[in-house]
């Protein structure tokens, strides 16, 4: 019984050592060796052609749809005037439902907010702004809601009224609140941000636990 | 590369490999009482999936009918849909100003557990009707003999308190399958959108797949 071998090419460790044969494995290498570059770079091209084209991550929940944000019907800014969504078309507001008097979630928030509004572009923080809406309208009267929210960046400004009108406000918003009991009561809250677009869309949800970084990055976004 | 992004795109448009549910809007926050005389707020609902419908304590025929379909909802949810580690409730919001007695009482007929499945309710009508009416966007009225009129509806809220189905016309509304498989849905991106994932389902979001 014979075995094929004879009719095999000899093993490589076999290939007589001649300078023709030296060529051909150095040249085999080198193929070798440039398709896994070209499979490297392609994959690093089309990262980065995803990173670019494809869509944002955004770090809050994206709302779809078209509807405008809910009005703030009946509430007042410091100055008096009523509070109209309309005067914030073609930037982007982040709305907050907190409390000058809040101890923790609020002040981490508005500072985060801040923080966002300094890693934004001269142009797009100029397009920015936050409007925190009073769920404590006992304490907290207008005018020190503006002492509060323009503490942490002067794009941000507050609003409060009647209790019916923040109620019908924090329930369009998603937001429940409750206020506790005692002399230095503190509220129960939600504490969300929102953010409404520059066509007047409430388009995305922040978690409290968003980064500044996440949030300037959705907002560069939002403004496009 | 622009090319074949393009066609990735189309193909991802037109296959639908991943549906997913719509993010519409933001379910009300809202503070009511369970039938166990509990607070039940959004927050306590907050990352949870949570199944609303809407009736009346002293249970009329649209009653029975929209708690058949919980009754439905919740034993395919319970046999066939893996929710991961996310949880699943049905809540009830009873339309008529009511007290946690009345609401134990409409929840014992109806079957609601009380943890799976709970009647909620208020004895504030402004407090019902800002949550009902403006937050879930559903119309009911008081008719003369003091009878509440209603459509069977159910509402879909994800755990972030959006809303992701809205269920409102009779023919749509009481379909358990349906209700059940949208649920299947959503657990199934709440257990895969995360890390590259996410890309995928924010593109099936992106490119409309919805069932």
């Amino acid at each position: 019984m014979t075995t094929p071998t004879a009719d095999l090419p000899p093993a490589a460790d076999q290939t007589p050592n001649t300078e023709p044969n030296r060529a051909r494995r150095r040249s085999g290498r080198m193929r070798v060796l440039a398709v896994v570059a070209a499979v490297v770079v392609g994959i690093a091209f089309a990262f980065l052609a995803i990173r670019t084209v494809g869509p944002h991550l955004y770090a809050g929940t994206v709302l779809q749809g078209d509807t405008p944000a809910p009005a703030l019907e009946g509430l007042v800014r410091a100055d008096g005037s009523s509070v109209d969504l309309a005067d914030y078309e073609g930037d982007v507001l982040m709305v907050f439902f907190g409390y000058a008097n809040c101890p923790d979630v609020c002040p981490t928030t508005m500072a985060t907010a801040a923080q966002a509004m300094d890693s934004l572009s001269a142009e797009d923080r100029d397009r920015t702004r936050l409007l925190m809406v009073s769920v404590d309208p006992s304490r907290d009267t207008a005018e020190y809601l503006e002492t509060f929210t323009s503490f942490f960046h002067p794009n941000f400004s507050g609003a409060t009224g009647p209790v019916e009108a923040i109620d019908s406000a924090a329930s369009q918003y998603g937001i429940f609140y409750q206020l506790g009991e005692g002399e230095d009561y503190t509220v129960d809250h939600t504490a969300s941000l929102m953010g409404i677009a520059p066509d007047g869309v409430l388009r995305i949800v922040w978690p409290p636990e968003v980064t500044a970084e996440q949030l300037a990055g959705d907002i560069a976004e939002l403004l496009g | 590369m622009m090319v074949v992004i393009i066609l990735a795109a189309m193909a991802f448009a037109i296959f639908e490999p991943i549906q997913v549910l719509p993010r519409m809007r933001l379910a009300p926050g809202f503070a009511l009482t369970d039938q166990s005389g509990e607070p039940f707020s959004s927050e306590v609902a907050r990352g949870t999936v949570t199944l609303y419908t809407f009736a009346t304590t002293g249970c009329d025929e649209q009653c029975e009918t929209v708690s058949d379909t919980m009754r439905d909802v919740q034993r395919r949810v319970e046999a066939e849909v893996d929710m991961g580690s996310s949880e699943f409730a049905l809540v009830t919001v009873a339309l008529d100003p009511t007290d946690s007695e009345a609401l134990a009482v409409a929840a014992a007929e109806a079957g609601a557990d009380g943890q799976t499945w709970r009647w909620v309710g208020s004895d504030d009508e402004a407090a019902i009707r800002r949550t009902v009416g403006t937050g879930f966007q559903r119309f009911f009225e008081t008719a003369d003999d003091g009878s509440i009129r209603y459509d069977p509806s159910f509402v879909l809220v994800d755990g972030n308190g959006v809303v992701r189905g809205d269920y409102r016309y009779s023919t749509l509304a009481n379909d358990g399958e349906k209700l059940s498989r949208h649920v299947a849905i959503l657990a199934e991106e709440i257990r895969n959108a995360t890390g590259a994932t996410a890309v995928a389902y924010e593109a099936a979001h992106l490119f409309l797949c919805y069932p």
